[in-house]
């Protein structure tokens, strides 16, 4: 069943925005739009007056669906603090989830790392939830992403395979009409994700018409 | 830092990426006038995706390329270059037909 209205259809995605994660980001969104949901990211205003805390709790009331990316927890180097913006935030949609009325409690969330079983070793609170593991490949993150539309949220939509293809094409004219325009690489890879949630919107529309 | 764009940029580049991607949603099946081929061409593209001795098996395989790679319509060609037949790629269901009729079709083609 195709998503009814705003709340069903937006979907909160609570991953780093680091230029590693990049790609990995980037075939998020392409897959959630083509699965005719709404991305939603803190990122999405730059409104210096918000407080940030506030911005993401107001999104995570507003989506029905969220995603949340636990591969870059970890400290990269010795001393380095570990990152907590990520597993706070899936505890704020937890708690809202419980706590914050009927609405609410219908929410429905896909847990990402790195690798499986890594999270207990941080956050052993969540042992027997259901995590998916997409190796730091952006091509099984889509599947993975694909496979949690299809079965959980009953949305009916094209095959891994497909999308993985379908991104593949979208990228190559994205890039292709970027270096027209006399963009450089540089300026694709520092593009912001709204930028780009914007042009995959553009591509899907010459796709259906 | 992020990427700076101006809005007519923006504007432009999103009247582009639509076309093209207008575009790119078709697979066209297209004769090749010297070696009597038929080959199947992504519209725009240089290269082929691909060339059959016939065209019945050139269309099978676009259909199963079409499906395989998200496009929503094949254009096979006459001799002449006129589009003489336009197949829309719409339901998995008549996609997993269309696969197996493929199948059948390369079958018999390796046969001969």
């Amino acid at each position: 069943m195709p998503p009814k209205n705003k709340f069903d259809k937006n979907i909160f995605i609570n991953c780093p925005f680091d230029k590693k994660y990049n790609p990995m980001l980037r075939a998020m969104l392409f897959s959630a739009i083509v699965c005719g949901l709404e991305p939603r990211l803190a990122s999405e205003s730059s409104d210096s007056s918000q407080v940030r805390i506030n911005k993401i709790t107001r999104l995570i009331k507003n989506s029905r669906y969220s995603v949340h990316d636990l591969s870059r927890m970890p400290a990269k180097e010795k001393g380095e603090f570990p990152r907590f913006n990520m597993p706070f935030e899936l505890g704020v949609d937890f708690g809202s989830k419980i706590y914050g009325g009927r609405m609410l409690s219908s929410k429905k969330s896909l847990i990402f790392d790195k690798e499986r079983f890594r999270y207990q070793r941080a956050l052993s609170d969540l042992a027997g939830v259901d995590i998916k593991a997409h190796n730091s490949k952006p091509d099984e993150l889509i599947r993975q992403f694909r496979e949690w539309v299809r079965n959980d949220l009953g949305i009916k939509c094209k095959s891994g395979s497909q999308l993985c293809d379908a991104y593949k094409v979208f990228y190559g004219d994205f890039k292709q009409i970027m270096k027209e325009e006399g963009f450089k690489q540089r300026d694709i890879d520092n593009m912001s994700p709204n930028e780009f949630i914007h042009y995959i919107k553009q591509w899907m529309k010459g796709r259906k018409n | 830092m992020t990427t700076k764009i101006s809005s007519a940029q923006k504007a432009s580049i999103s009247r582009k990426l639509k076309k093209l991607s207008a575009q790119t949603a078709q697979l066209h099946v297209v004769p090749r006038t010297k070696s009597g081929r038929w080959v199947v061409r992504r519209k725009g593209a240089i290269k082929a995706a691909g060339v059959f001795e016939t065209k019945s098996v050139a269309v099978t395989r676009a259909k199963k390329m079409a499906v395989s790679g998200g496009y929503n319509k094949v254009l096979v060609h006459g001799k002449d270059g006129t589009i003489t037949r336009s197949i829309e790629i719409k339901m998995i269901k008549s996609i997993s037909k269309s696969t197996n009729k493929t199948a059948r079709v390369l079958k018999s083609a390796a046969k001969k």
